[in-house]
């Protein structure tokens, strides 16, 4: 049968995400995936299966370079094992790939998690250094993670005529939403005057535009639906979920395709989610979104990827509020990879954590009353790798 | 036998650093000889009707110093693969030297010989300057008839340097001066064999005994020295370019070595001694050489088999064809609509425009790396830093220019050269 609406969430768990100097990596997984398990009420030994989440084990002296590091951190033996890793949607494809396993009906109960360490080092140590030194030995060379966004914010801003105020609204947003999210790195809400004035990164962005470097992980148990509803006291339904990938890793520097305005990977993966969620107006069909802002550059190309807006346009949604707590489609109200930060692996299960927890209705002082349905959504590579999860209530 | 000047090249080191009574042009962190050599021969070549079968490369200077350098003048030139390559390193009369043996390769059947001198001064080089100057040489017809004359050979050091040393050893400048490169000049010049009514030109490594040297002989004195430094073996090729409006007896000398040539120019010659000179009287005045931004450091993974299989399309800039579009790096598979077809390699074109571009301050090495998108004027996207000292931006015209991109290698046993293509102003 198809995942589409015949799997449910029927567990879930974060770590706090930030600077976790006092645990390893084992810790938080096994702290996520316990917490999970407890969630959903059931016992470890029922759980059959686990995908994990981890895309950047060279950081955290190759923990998580195997699904083997889940059989350590919860004792899972013999169980199967498998790690994915697809650059920042790793996260949502663990969820993914764990989730075709109920659909497949070849488990009855499984666990995805997503961890990554990436702060036993400093934040140029990190992603930064990998980049540099472990990439091709020419193709690319010179290329980190923000100075690839950056180059859509330069464009962005000289096609549409924006301004970096416009950017840096994204980034005030987002933290100001982290102050409700226990669990955020960052909950100290930021000025556009602090934005501006943050350190430069990769011109146009600063610091304060940027995701942090950050350790965590987060867990989701799944079920199939007809589970969930007998022996489940809340659970949520994953509606869609769909992954696309457009281009190689070297290629999609070079290939001519994109326009630097926008990804077309994004546009893909919802078109597909969209499909068979039947959601025609996502906009209007949206209660909740959280989508993938490692930069702010990136939140506002993803509105009109997603669909909220038209091509050009997402200044003008971000302006109208319509993304804010209190709008009508509130965006990255956990305070989004802005606040949380990125543990790569992580992030993609901490959003559709987020996004079950909110149709369930257990979302904290972020609760969008009546919430029934919601976006999750992760962007790997550079643009070639995006994850588009419709997650609702139980109909 | 004589060889023939048919064109020229030449790439001086953008910027101009004051230092006593001179200026030094200073190359800029990611340009060696390899990348000046090239820029200087891609100009000489640029009218070429064929390839040139040889290529000699002279330099004090050689990136490698074991293991070749010319090979890559090969690949960045995108000659082909049988092409003759040699390389001289011993003193700065290797320039003169490269055109004896280019003389010999004519005269053996040889259609085309490029000759290129080029240089990149060390920290203890005082009077060196960087740049290149590419000759491309062939039989009858050409813009100026260069004929060797004397060499000289005798147990003289005024500088060496030993396997090992990291800097170079100069001898004391009074002995230089007095018994050194200018005193082997002197012994030539007598011996100029159907050069009476030339004038003389002297290239040595100390600028002022050259010039009194010349100046015995009749000469005027080199003006070049004072805008460039001295050039290495480039230097007495560039010197040829500027003389190029009279007969002209060459000659260079350095360690007891020497060589002469006469250079008897057409008239139509003298544009090149134009050309050659704009090359030196551009660049950029900065005050000292700590103004050149630091070399970068950090150790990529790489492996020799990887980078001599992928030569192909990085080094020649190469991609492949489909339709009318070209597809860079070669795609593994043919794209959507030529699915049966392998494609047709093609150079990429070198000039383009920035569609986009970011000032990168995180990229270890530099402190900031400026990295541009580049739409090709054939079609074909190409994303590369910005070469050292430059800047772009967007709606901006670029070239591509080799340069070179990083040495690192954790792997003792891979860490060799890294070239690439950066994107420079059109100028």
């Amino acid at each position: 049968m198809p995942i589409a609406g015949q799997v449910a969430i029927i567990g879930s768990a974060s770590t706090p995400f930030g600077v976790l100097h006092d645990r390893g990596y084992l810790e938080l997984l096994g702290e996520a995936a316990r917490g999970a398990i407890a969630d959903a009420g059931v016992t470890q030994e029922r759980v059959e299966a686990a995908w994990l989440g981890t895309a950047e084990p060279g950081v955290a002296a190759l923990l998580g370079d195997a699904g083997t590091a889940v059989t350590e951190a919860i004792a899972f033996a013999p169980k199967p094992v498998t790690r994915v890793s697809t650059f920042c949607c790793t996260g949502m494809e663990a969820v993914r790939a764990a989730a075709m396993a109920i659909a497949a009906g070849e488990h009855e109960l499984v666990l995805a998690v997503g961890a990554e360490k990436m702060r036993d080092v400093s934040p140029r140590g990190s992603l930064v250094a990998r980049t540099a030194n472990l990439t091709h030995p020419t193709l690319a060379k010179g290329r980190s993670a923000p100075g690839q966004f950056a180059l859509l914010a330069n464009r962005y801003l000289q096609v549409y005529g924006h301004e970096l105020a416009d950017l840096a609204a994204v980034a005030v947003k987002n933290h100001e939403h982290a102050q409700r999210n226990p669990l955020a790195h960052f909950r100290t809400p930021v000025t556009v005057e602090q934005v501006l004035a943050a350190p430069r990164v990769a011109e146009p962005l600063g610091v304060l535009d940027c995701t942090p470097t950050t350790d965590g992980a987060a867990a989701v148990i799944l079920a199939s639906v007809d589970w969930a509803r007998e022996h489940a006291d809340d659970y949520a339904v994953i509606e869609a979920i769909s992954l696309a990938v457009v281009d190689g890793y070297y290629a999609g520097f070079f290939h001519g395709e994109p326009d630097y305005l926008g990804f077309r990977v994004t546009r893909e993966a919802a078109a597909r989610a969209y499909a068979a969620a039947a959601i025609e107006s996502p906009r209007e069909q949206l209660d909740v979104v959280e989508c993938h802002d490692c930069f702010t550059i990136t939140e506002l190309v993803n509105y009109e990827d997603l669909g909220l807006c038209g091509r050009g346009e997402g200044v003008e949604l971000l302006r109208s509020g319509a993304t804010t707590a209190g709008g009508d489609v509130p965006v990255n109200l956990s305070g989004g990879l802005q606040a949380c930060g990125h543990p790569v692996g992580a992030t993609g299960v901490r959003m559709i954590k987020e996004i079950a927890d909110q149709v369930i209705g257990r979302a904290g002082e972020r609760q969008v009353g009546g919430a029934r349905r919601g976006l999750a959504h992760t962007l790997g590579g550079p643009g070639v790798a995006s994850c588009v999860a419709i997650i609702g209530a139980p109909r | 036998m004589s060889a023939w000047l048919f064109d020229a090249g030449v790439t001086i080191g953008r910027r101009r650093v004051p230092d006593r009574h001179r200026r030094r042009a200073v190359a800029n962190f990611d340009e060696d000889v390899v990348t000046l050599a090239a820029d200087a021969a891609a100009s000489a070549l640029e009218q070429a009707p064929a390839p040139p079968e040889v290529v000699i490369l002279a330099s004090l200077s050689l990136p490698y110093a074991e293991g070749g350098s010319a090979q890559l003048l090969v690949e960045l030139l995108r000659l082909p693969s049988e092409t003759v390559v040699m390389e001289l390193g011993a003193t700065l009369r290797d320039g003169l030297l490269a055109v004896r043996l280019a003389d010999g390769q004519l005269a053996a059947g040889a259609q085309r010989v490029l000759v290129v001198g080029a240089h990149r001064a060390r920290a203890e080089e005082r009077d060196g300057g960087d740049g290149a100057v590419a000759l491309l040489l062939g039989r009858d017809g050409g813009l100026a008839r260069l004929t060797p004359g004397v060499a000289h050979a005798e147990e003289l050091r005024d500088r060496w340097r030993l396997p090992g040393d990291p800097a170079l050893r100069i001898a004391d400048p009074s002995f230089a001066d007095v018994y050194g490169a200018a005193r082997v000049a002197r012994l030539m010049a007598p011996r100029r064999e159907g050069a009476d009514a030339a004038q003389a030109v002297v290239s040595c490594p100390a600028p002022a005994a050259a010039a009194r040297a010349e100046r015995d002989l009749g000469g005027t004195g080199d003006t070049l020295v004072a805008r460039t430094g001295v050039l290495g073996a480039a230097h007495p090729l560039l010197r040829l370019l500027d003389s190029l409006e009279q007969p002209t007896l060459l000659l260079a000398a350095s360690g007891g070595l020497g060589e002469s040539l006469l250079c008897e120019p057409e008239a139509a010659a003298s544009a090149l001694a134009a050309r050659a000179r704009d090359a030196v009287a551009g660049g950029d005045e900065v005050d000292a050489v700590a103004t050149v931004v630091a070399g970068v450091d950090f150790h990529p993974y790489q492996s020799a088999p990887r980078a001599w299989r992928e030569r192909g399309q990085d080094l020649r800039l190469e991609g492949l064809r489909f339709g009318d579009r070209v597809h860079y790096p070669p795609p593994a598979v043919p794209p959507p609509g030529h699915e049966h077809e392998s494609g047709v390699a093609v150079a990429l074109a070198r000039t383009g425009t920035v569609l986009t571009q970011t000032r990168d301050h995180v990229f270890p090495g530099a402190p900031v790396t400026q990295m541009v998108v580049l739409d090709l004027d054939d079609g074909a996207r190409f994303y590369a830093q910005v070469a050292a000292g430059e800047e772009l931006e967007i709606g901006d015209r670029a070239r591509l220019v080799p340069r070179r991109l990083h040495d690192g290698g954790s792997d003792s046993g891979t860490n060799f050269i890294q070239y690439f293509w950066k994107a420079s102003q059109c100028r």
